[in-house]
Order: C-alpha cells, then structure tokens, then sequence
C-alpha cells in the first residue's frame, strides 16, 4: 500500500516538474524528461511488475501534458524499461555512472522514437534534420543530469519509507 | 505466488494494449483528467516562480525598487484617468453607433487568462497552458492576444484549461496582410526560437515567422507592420502580429519570403487575453467592404 502512494507521489511529482521546466530553446526545444527518469529508475531497482505500471502511468502523464497521441510514450517507455531490465545485473547497475549513462542514452533514444512514432502517424510535419538531432542531444544532455537526482530523490524517500527491503531491488542507490 | 505475479503481468499488458489503442472518446476524457488534476499545481507553481522572480529582482535594488513605486503611482493614477475618459468615449461611440443606425454585432467578451505553463511536456510543439477552460467558456480556435499583439490561438480546451498554439509552432498558419501595402500572405512558424532571433537550433536556424510566397513584385519594406487579414475564420482582422525583419528572394527567385519578428513578446508569457470566436461570416455582412491599397 505504502509502495503504491510512494510510486503515485513520485509520479505526481515527476510530472509537475516535468511540465514546469522550461525548455533548452537552443537545442531543440528539448525539456528535461524527469518521467523517463523516473521509469528507469523503477526498471534498475524494482521488478518487472512495478517497472510497467510507472510505465504505463508515466507514458499516459506524458503523453497527456503535451498534444501527443496516447501511448506513444507508454511503449517508448515500456520498451525502455525492458531494455534496461534484461541487461541489469549484466551492464547496467543502481550507480551514478549508469544513472548517468542511461538518463543520456533514454533522453535522446525516446525522443527520436517519438519522431518517428509521430512521423508515422502523420501527427507532424517533418523537422529538419538538424533540429531533430539537436533536440535528441538536448534531451539526452538534461536526461543525464536530472536521472542521477531523480534516482536519489526516489531512493531517498524509499529508504525513508522502509520499502527498499520490500521492494523487489537488489541493490541500494546512495548506499544503505 | 508465482501465478499472482503472471496474473498480474498479463493485466498489465492487456492495460498497455488498452492505452496504446484508445479511442478518442476516451482518450479525450482522460487526457482531461490528467490536465484539471495537474493545472491548479501549475497554475499554483507559476505563480509561485513568479513570486521567487520577483523577490530576486527586488533584492539588494530597494531604491530603484522605491522610485518605480512612486513610478507606478504615478502611472496608476494616469491609467485610472484615461479609462475614465475611455469609459466615456465608449458611452459616446455606442451612442453615435445608434444615431447612424448601424446594427453593432454584440461583441461578446475576451477572456483574461493566465499562463500556468509554458510549452508541452515533450517541447513538440510550440504552446502554452492557460488557466481557463469550457466552464470559463472558452472553446477550441478562438484567438489569444496580448497588449502588443497575436500570440496564437487555442486548442484541447478542457474544463478548466487549454492550450494555446502560439504563432511561433511549425503547424501554425495565420491569414495576414501588409497594413502598409495591403499584400496578403500565409504566415507560418518557424518553431523553436519565439523572441524573433535568427537561429533556432545550434544545428538548424530557422526563422521564427516566415511569409513565404510573398508577391515578388509587391512594395514590401521592412519594418512594415503585418496584421490579420481575417480571411480563414478563425482570426479577427486587423491584429497586430509582427513587423518585417528581412526580405529576400526564394530559391526559386520567382517570389520573396518575409521574416517578421512577432509584436507580442512570445517568450514572457504571463497573462493574456481570450478573444471570443470570430464569426468571419456575421462579420463581412456586418461591416462595409474594406477598400484594398492599391498594389
């Protein structure tokens, strides 16, 4: 029970921020994907049962505070977190660097997917090249710097909570 | 155990299947819910940020902060004046409107709204959240202006929200003319940079305002002031939208394209006005025909 209201804070909050952050005007208009920070960290510390309820949740918060059709980041972010999940153990572990890392490598693999999800859609007029990429780095960039934050905060308020030990993670971020 | 977490998975991936195939019928609805929940913390943050901006300003500057009080004051009792004597011209406009016997279509009311959030959540498009939605009456397409002019137009109107594509979005398309030439044009939005800068993207400068197509042989100077020409219905003529920045030839020199710098400041959002939907039709059967400029 307790899990759940901390997951639905996290994701209340997340989602706020996400939509209060102003965009980098110079690269792409890119904002600061605090949600998919928010998702990777639920996929490298909890199990699969909980990685895809933030992403569903997280994908509908997204998709409905901007004018993207619904779902579009629910199966980026799903996808996403699959990813993350079968490879965690193996490449990815609950540290900055790969807090880091993934933030980066979230940022900009989500916003090109969503490109060409809306492309395919026929939701949006083609972008030049240039601004796509420049808009993909940016979301990268402040992925890199907002997930490390996110999955502090998260881990935080988890061991605040005593819901570490009851949660399906294997490891601690920020130490026990 | 095992069973309850397969269970539980196959519910999960039949709720994806669900979101990922939404009608709009509900997709709408729900979209809505997100937003009302969301919009009162917004509307709540913004004007908290407002607040924290203000006091940064204010800080270490109480003189400065002093002379534009009594500044205001002044200005206060200025403004009050002048909308006293607007009160009073209006009273006589509609006065000498009766005399002359013209039908004054009722106008209805703009809307005062506030800016709650800028841009939408993944910075695709162009847009802003304003803090009034259907129960304010407000509804999809109605112009949104400020004091110095268009800011765009607004779109998945909710009860108490809405979205406002503003002109600087690359779907955004306004019916314009030249006030001085009389040219018409379709101006279109460049997409990242809002404030009238050249370059938008490290990688990819795109103007912000563009009129492409422009009549290459039509009197185009810069500076001149570009308006709506009300043609499209859903803008109301005569809005002041941008001023001519640069003029040049088109790669195929057979027409000129025009970049504006918009005349509302796109980028210090903060509150607006919502102008209530224009009835193209009622009002070329209401007003005389215009007289164009001679080309």
């Amino acid at each position: 029970m307790m899990f759940t209201a901390a997951m639905t804070l996290l994701l209340l909050l997340a989602g706020l921020l996400q939509s209060l952050f102003p965009p980098l005007v110079w690269l792409g208009q890119a904002k600061a994907p605090v949600l998919m920070a928010l998702a990777t960290y639920y996929a490298i510390a909890h199990g699969r049962v909980a990685m895809l309820c933030v992403a569903v949740v997280a994908g509908l918060f997204q998709d409905s505070l901007s004018s993207l059709p619904m779902g579009f980041s629910t199966v980026c972010l799903s996808a996403l977190g699959l990813a993350i999940q079968s490879q965690r153990g193996m490449w990815f572990y609950e540290t900055t660097g790969t807090a880091v890392m993934l933030g980066f490598a979230g940022g900009a693999l989500m916003t090109l997917a969503i490109y060409l999800l809306l492309l395919s859609g026929q939701e949006y007029a083609p972008a030049p090249a240039g601004w796509v990429a420049a808009k993909a780095f940016g979301a990268g960039f402040l992925g890199a710097l907002i997930t490390p934050a996110v999955w502090m905060l998260a881990a935080w308020m988890e061991r605040r909570l005593d819901l570490r030990g009851k949660a399906e993670g294997k490891t601690l971020y920020g130490g026990a | 155990m095992r069973e309850r977490g397969y269970l539980i998975l196959l519910a999960l991936g039949v709720a994806f299947l669900i979101v990922v195939n939404l009608p709009a019928t509900v997709a709408h609805p729900l979209r809505a819910i997100v937003r009302e929940g969301l919009a009162p913390y917004q509307a709540w943050a913004a004007r908290a940020l407002n607040h924290a901006d203000r006091v940064v300003e204010s800080v270490g500057d109480f003189d400065r902060l002093r002379t534009e009080c009594d500044r205001l004051r002044l200005e206060n009792e200025s403004l009050r004046t002048r909308v006293r004597n607007g009160a009073s011209l209006e009273r006589r406009n509609v006065e000498l409107s009766r005399l002359l016997g013209r039908a004054r279509e009722a106008p209805g009311h703009a809307l005062a709204c506030e800016v709650i959030a800028r841009d939408d959540g993944g910075g695709w498009w162009q847009s802003a959240r304003l803090d009034g939605g259907v129960s304010s009456g407000l509804g999809n397409g109605q112009a949104v202006i400020t004091a110095d002019g268009l800011v765009g137009r607004t779109r998945d109107v909710s009860d108490g929200a809405c979205d406002v594509l503003l002109l600087s979005d690359r779907g955004s398309r306004v019916a314009v003319r030249f006030v001085r030439s009389g040219v018409p044009g379709i101006l279109t939005g460049g997409g990242l940079s809002p404030a009238g800068e050249p370059a938008l993207g490290v990688l990819a400068p795109l103007p912000p305002l563009t009129i492409e197509y422009a009549d290459r042989g039509a009197d185009l100077r810069t500076n001149d002031l570009v308006v709506t020409s009300g043609l499209g219905g859903v803008f109301p003529p005569d809005l002041p939208v941008g001023m001519v920045r640069r003029i040049e030839f088109g790669p195929s020199r057979l027409y000129r394209r025009v970049e504006l710098t918009p005349c509302a400041d796109l980028t210090r959002l903060r509150y607006v006005l919502v102008l209530p939907p224009y009835n193209a039709a009622r009002a070329a059967a209401a007003e005389p025909p215009r007289e164009e400029a001679e080309p």
